[in-house]
């Protein structure tokens, strides 16, 4: 229950967030301890309840947030590993199935998704592999990070890539610009020992 | 009306392989329809063009249809693999209209700076189809198609 109370504060007044936990309280065979069986229950009178004060698109991530504590929930996290072709489709459905868990719109999905491919595109196409890991941070302001990073042999024209003065007929660097203009924060650092590319967009 | 429709390219008779399935190529009224769906792999992209420029070689082909409103996401990757088949098309003397861009795709490939230059684009299937001298006509309250130029 303090988790639950600890994560209802972060969305709702003391008032509010009180209100909505004693209603989910009254449920429990132990007031302070819901049991595994509970959880569900307990998380839809959560969801009714939060209903009350918050918009619909910050109940989703509310109760995105919440959803880790039940017991094989989803976390906010998804990695992926990146080596063939399958594995960037795995990562933009991975990227669109958290953004659609968050709650975000259709656009949002679709530019998160779309990084996720060129970031995680790049990686097959130029080492032997690396990973994806895609994560929800609430913020203030609440935003979604990739972080794609391999052992490649790392990007050697990285500044003329960045400042647009490379034409790639590969697409290595139209993949990665796209991504800094698609996202809201972007870094990258790249040597002989592999790259790593940090990105973040701020849900809407 | 004469539409047949076949695969463009045979399924695998592996069962285990994680092949996805064939894209269908339509042959229409002299065109050639190609509708892409859902999330759209590299084989399956290879195979489709192949089967386009086989057909092309095969047979009087008047224009190239490709419609993309069922595919998700469209990335820097597809956007390539879309423009060298319909400059492939093009250079066999074949002109091709890609149709069917949701809003969230053109959003998304606008604000990456990409651009479908170069490849002819309608909203839809009915615009693209017009685009390529199929022409729309009302009868009796119906409409009905007519192949020829407009």
């Amino acid at each position: 229950m303090a988790t639950l109370e600890r994560v209802l504060h972060r969305h709702l007044s003391a008032l509010n967030a009180r209100l909505v936990s004693d209603r989910g309280r009254r449920l429990l065979r132990d007031p302070q301890h819901p049991e595994g069986d509970e959880l569900p229950r307990l998380l839809e009178v959560v969801r009714g309840a939060a209903g009350l004060f918050l918009a619909r698109e910050q109940v989703a991530v509310l109760m995105a947030e919440l959803e880790p504590l039940l017991p094989g929930g989803r976390s906010l996290r998804r990695e992926v590993t990146v080596r063939i072709e399958d594995d960037v489709r795995v990562a933009r459905l991975a990227a669109r199935e958290l953004a659609e868990h968050l709650g975000a719109g259709a656009l949002f999905a679709q530019k998160l998704a779309t990084a996720a491919s060129e970031l995680s595109r790049n990686i097959v196409s130029y080492t032997r592999g690396g990973a994806l890991h895609i994560s929800f941070d609430r913020g203030p302001p609440r935003r979604v990070r990739l972080v794609a990073s391999d052992h490649g042999p790392g990007i050697s024209n990285i500044d003329e890539i960045l400042e647009g003065r490379y034409r790639s007929r590969t697409g290595l660097g139209k993949g990665l610009l796209g991504v800094r203009k698609l996202m809201d924060t972007f870094a990258i650092s790249t040597g002989p020992a592999g790259t790593q590319v940090t990105t973040e967009v701020c849900l809407p | 009306m004469s539409q047949s429709s076949r695969n463009s390219a045979a399924g695998s008779d592996d069962p285990r392989r994680r092949t996805p399935s064939p894209v269908p190529l339509i042959e229409l009224w002299g065109l050639l329809l190609l509708p892409l769906h859902g999330d759209v792999s590299d084989s399956q992209m290879d195979q489709a063009g192949a089967a386009v420029l086989g057909e092309i070689r095969q047979r009087p082909v008047e224009g190239l249809v490709v419609d993309v409103s069922g595919v998700w996401m469209v990335d820097s990757h597809l956007c390539a693999l879309l423009a060298r088949l319909t400059t492939a098309a093009r250079l066999m003397g074949v002109p091709s209209v890609l149709c069917g861009l949701g809003p969230e795709v053109v959003q998304t490939l606008q604000a990456m700076d990409f651009d479908l230059r170069g490849i002819r684009t309608a909203l839809g299937l009915e615009a693209a189809l017009e685009l390529l001298g199929i022409r729309g006509r009302s009868r009796e309250g119906g409409r009905r198609w007519i192949a020829g130029p407009p």
